[in-house]
């Protein structure tokens, strides 16, 4: 048998192992959770789970399955199984798969870890942890810069918006005395001092996660990662983390009129905006990627409602729109990968070549499109039905949802044409494997068969109580396609012809918005780069201006500010009590002479001009500094801080002696040296009156009386002092004789330790 | 520096100072003395010793190299702090000989007393690789 | 006494600052000294100056007596005493080695890399112009 027969062809590579792996793991929580659904949807039950995690700080690893978490891990799931499958054919070949899979199967789980989270520490820590893997993944080509920038952008907005969130998330825990949600969502702090606080910054998390405007632009830029990525991440999953924290915290903040008109307003201008946006767009991408933002805006624009029928609005747009998107990202990215571009302009007739993908693209579109008996039919009359229903702003909801909901019929029934249809000579280059083909087909499929069945599936009662976990009157909506004549189904007609009206002009249309001359010179994208660029101005200013690399300014700089805090606190109080000044009375002689003699001998070491004498008067200084210590009841202090001014003398001669003669770099008393000399006396009368008042307080001695009244008891020893240093704080006597160690040790290394000859300037390179 | 009168006097003045610093050392926990002090009574008696001797010499006289007794004294320390763990208690307690708790014997041998053993030598050794560094680079 | 040792500790502060702004390395290194000697006496007046009673416990008692001198800070200066020793010494060895290698003991000749810029973005930056001017 001829063995290099069974050698694999250099160009057939193995399909990526991760890809099968995350596969197993989404299927395993897909099974688990569905095993979940019984109680929840049916029961109404809520499962909690938990494991302590930092006990000392009072957080556990709890997690909480309710309805809308079931429904949010349920989609993570079913999603990422199907997404894994395809990207075991996407990424097959791709030196860098395994890598990227490897942080998908992480963001799985981080997001997984954010819905199913209760306590508020716990999912911001899944949080940050979406938001990092996502800038991985959006970066996944770091080799092209614009990859680049955009994951730059993601994480900075993300991010951004996270630590709004920690800060709404300390805030909210302390107001209502619980970190668990499980606590928060029975509270209503819509009456709490700090509501509007809360809520902005909770808000920003949530606008910025979501994409919502006006942070809606990292969003399409984040499409420079691959389809499988974006079509998980930024669509199905990751952007809708913002909508769920709205959607679980709305029990205890919703139901202002603040609430209602920040989520109104900008959900509304997202929906709308970013439907104009979508047909601006030549890459059918980045077109989804603008009608996804859309999505986000409408679900948003019904969670700032407070009626049972606008909450289910947005939860069952949320499930339709999660069921036909990720569909048509993952036909976008058969497109690329067998025609080799996702520009519509070119792409043609492909109907007869990839005749799987059409089908899943057709299915999916029609959802979009909410044609009947799809899903997103039933999920179009009801947003339709609770925006005629909403009580405030009829004619805002009304009027975004069915603008928005009119450009996206259209371009839905662009997208399942245009690439399709017209003639092509040639076949595309590539096939597709049954991996690629069957997700989005499975996805689009379920799209179809949830329509007419609605009632009889699970998803009604899961739908129903996710809702019942956003508000508590939540009525029982039934699910089906048909309603009877009146404004709903009139208005549904109206939006499916002005769709098909549009898709059959959309080129003309497409032309007119791509060259019009209203395109805005202040984009929300231009605004993120004017403070990123304004922002790295600032820190390079300030960093030439702070770490100029000259000590003496930073001496400055420090006491500078230690005067004027010091001073600016001395304004608010008052120092210098007069009663202590009458301290200095009965003072005797000597002590009055030693002070002298102190004073004198720093002065000589600021006014001399010799080495010596300074030296000298250094060493004077601190004998009379060790004399002090004597009097004042001391003597160990004293024996030390002499031996230790001996020393200092010494090892001060044995150097300076070979520096240079003490030459005066500033010579004569010039504006340099007048303004040091106002510091420094500055800094010293700020000591002064520091200490001042400290001495004024009265002094707390319960630790000192501890160590001396336990000395000799418990450590048997009279010397207190002794006693502290290697009994009761050993452990910091420990930690200092390894510090005077360590300098030894790096005084010997410095002079000692040199591989390069002495006289020979220092340079990097030299060493080995 | 040469001079016979430091020399002789420093041979004389050398056990003085050190016996002086041993005993600072061991009284250190009933009277003023102590580690620390110990240290850098005998830190000074070995720079007076350099001085008229030189680097060289001082080297030979003492046993092991200064970065050697540093060394050594975190060991101590620490082996100090180790000893309490054998009998249960957290790491650096005190632990006293039987015979000095009785009172059968002035000296309190104890791992206290090892401990202050250790920041003797530690300081000795890390004030004596600075002088000898400074003084042997010419 | 309390207040005339404020006054001193100010003073010495003052000395200490005065010399550490200037531009000789051997003036720092006094400056810092000065420094650790004011930091400790600081420390000692945190505790309140005691005359005649150092904090020991007598032969045959078990308890230090009424009036005793605060044994805390004066543990915290003896250690603070030494490591500054260590922190002078190799303060010092690293002033020497620096003139060894630069040749001076001048402050301004020693640092201040006024050069520094941050060249590193200048790529990022450039795809920012170009997106801009694609915009």
């Amino acid at each position: 048998m001829n063995l290099t027969r069974l050698r694999l062809p250099a160009h057939l590579p193995v399909s990526p192992l991760a890809a099968w792996v995350g596969a197993a793991i989404s299927f395993f929580f897909l099974v688990l959770l569905l095993g979940f659904l019984p109680a929840v949807a049916r029961d109404g039950e809520v499962i909690r789970l938990a494991i302590e995690w930092i006990p000392a700080l009072g957080i556990d690893l709890s997690f909480r399955i309710d309805g809308l978490s079931l429904l949010f891990g349920l989609v993570i799931s079913f999603v990422g199984l199907l997404i894994f499958v395809y990207s075991s054919a996407y990424f097959r070949g791709d030196p860098e798969a395994t890598r990227i899979l490897i942080v998908l199967v992480a963001f799985m789980l981080a997001m997984l870890g954010l819905v199913l989270a209760d306590h508020l520490i716990a999912l911001f820590v899944f949080w940050e942890l979406t938001t990092i893997t996502s800038f991985i993944l959006i970066g996944t080509r770091h080799e092209d810069a614009l990859a680049r920038r955009n994951a730059l952008q993601a994480i900075l907005v993300t991010a951004g918006g996270g630590l709004c969130l920690m800060a709404a998330i300390i805030l909210l825990g302390e107001a209502a005395g619980s970190y668990q949600l499980s606590e928060i969502i029975t509270r209503d702090l819509t009456d709490h001092p700090h509501y509007s606080a809360i809520l902005t910054l909770v808000l920003l998390g949530c606008l910025t996660k979501s994409a919502l405007f006006p942070f809606h632009f990292w969003l399409p830029n984040a499409m420079a990662a691959p389809t499988p990525i974006s079509a998980y991440l930024h669509s199905a999953t990751m952007v809708k983390a913002g909508l769920y924290l709205l959607a679980r915290l709305h029990p205890s903040l919703a139901g202002t009129d603040l609430w209602f008109w920040s989520l109104a307003v900008t959900g509304g201008i997202t929906a709308v905006w970013s439907s104009i946006q979508a047909l601006k767009q030549r890459d059918l991408k980045l077109m989804l990627a603008y009608t996804t933002v859309m999505a986000l805006g409408t679900i948003a624009l019904f969670l700032a409602a407070d009626s049972g029928k606008a909450l289910m609005a947005a939860l069952v747009f949320l499930l339709v729109h999660a069921l036909y998107k990720a569909a048509l990202f993952m036909v976008v990215g058969n497109l690329d990968k067998a025609a080799g571009s996702r520009d519509w302009s070119v792409l043609k007739g492909l109907r007869r070549f990839m005749p799987w993908t059409f089908a899943a693209a057709v299915l999916a579109a029609l959802s979009m499109a909410g044609v009947p008996p799809f899903f997103g039919f039933i999920g179009k009359e009801i947003l339709i039905a609770a925006s005629l229903a909403v009580p405030a702003g009829t004619f805002w909801f009304t009027g975004a949802v069915v603008v928005s909901a009119a450009l996206m019929a259209g371009v839905a029934f662009f997208l399942m044409t245009s690439p399709f249809f017209g003639d092509r000579a040639t076949p595309p280059k590539k096939r597709l494997s049954a991996a690629m083909v069957v997700p989005p087909l499975l996805l689009a499929a379920l799209g179809l068969i949830a329509g007419p069945f609605a009632s009889f599936l699970p998803i009604t009662p899961l739908l129903q109580s996710a809702a019942l976990s956003l508000s508590r009157e939540a009525p029982t909506i039934e699910l089906t396609l048909w309603h009877g004549f009146g404004p709903v189904l009139y208005i549904s007609i109206g939006i499916l012809l002005a769709g098909a009206a549009l898709a059959r002009f959309f080129v003309p249309v497409h032309r007119v918005l791509y060259h019009s001359p209203g395109k805005l010179s202040l984009t929300a994208d231009r605004v993120y780069d004017g403070i990123l660029h304004g922002l790295l101005s600032l820190a390079e200013v300030l960093t030439l201006v702070l770490q100029n690399g000259r000590q003496r300014f930073y001496v400055m700089t420090i006491f500078s500010t230690l005067v004027g805090l010091i001073g600016l606190t001395a304004l608010n109080r008052s120092f210098l009590p007069p009663a202590l000044l009458g301290g200095i009375e009965g003072i005797p002689l000597y002590q009055w002479i030693l002070c002298a003699f102190i004073a004198l001998s720093v002065l000589l070491i600021v006014f001399s001009h010799s080495r010596m004498l300074a030296i000298c008067a250094l060493g004077t200084a601190g004998t009379g500094i060790a004399l002090f210590f004597v009097i004042f009841s001391a003597p160990d202090v004293a024996m030390t801080q002499f031996m230790t001014e001996i020393l200092v003398v010494i090892i001060l001669t044995l150097v300076t002696l070979r520096l240079p003669v003490f030459h005066n770099y500033a010579p004569g008393f010039g504006a340099g040296r007048i303004r040091d000399a106002a510091i420094a006396i500055a800094s010293g009368v700020c000591v002064s009156a520091l200490m001042l008042s400290m001495v004024h307080e009265p002094v707390d001695l319960s630790v000192s009386d501890y160590y001396g009244a336990n000395s000799y008891t418990e450590a048997k020893g009279r010397n207190i002092v002794n006693v502290i240093l290697v009994d009761f704080r050993a452990m910091d006597t420990l930690g200092e004789i390894v510090v005077v160690a360590i300098a030894g040790l790096a005084c010997h290394a410095l002079i000692k330790l040199r591989r390069y000859s002495r006289g020979q300037r220092f340079d990097a390179r030299n060493l080995p | 520096m040469n001079s016979t009168i430091l020399k002789a006097a420093t041979r004389i003045l050398m056990a003085l100072i050190l016996i002086f610093a041993i005993y600072m050392l061991l009284r250190g926990h009933d009277d003023p003395g102590g580690g620390f002090i110990g240290a850098l009574i005998t830190s000074a008696a070995f720079v007076l010793y350099k001085f008229a001797y030189g680097s060289e010499e001082t080297r030979k006289i003492m046993v092991l190299d200064s970065r050697g007794i540093s060394m050594l004294g975190i060991g101590c320390a620490i082996a100090a702090g180790l000893m309490s763990l054998f009998t249960g208690k957290t790491f650096l307690t005190g632990l006293w000989l039987p015979a000095y708790v009785e009172g059968r014997i002035p000296l309190p041998v104890s791992t206290v007393l090892l401990f202050d053993i250790g920041v003797y030598l530690a300081v000795t050794g890390a004030v004596l690789t600075i002088v000898l560094a400074l003084e042997e680079d010419r | 006494m309390e207040v005339v040792l404020c006054i001193l500790t100010g003073l010495i502060v003052a000395c200490a600052i005065y010399l550490m702004l200037d531009r000789n390395l051997v003036k720092f290194l006094f400056g810092l000294v000065l420094m650790s000697n004011a930091a400790n006496l600081i420390l000692f007046s945190a505790g309140r100056l005691t005359l005649n009673s150092p904090a020991f416990i007598e032969a045959g008692e078990t308890l230090p007596p009424e009036h005793v001198a605060n044994a805390l800070p004066q543990a915290l200066i003896l250690t603070a005493i030494v490591i500054s020793f260590g922190l002078l010494a190799f303060s010092l060895v690293l002033s020497y080695r620096a003139y060894q290698e630069i040749g001076s003991v001048d402050m301004d000749e020693l640092g201040g890399n006024t050069s520094l810029s941050l060249d590193a973005d200048t790529d990022e930056r450039a795809v920012n112009n170009t997106i801009r001017a694609e915009l």
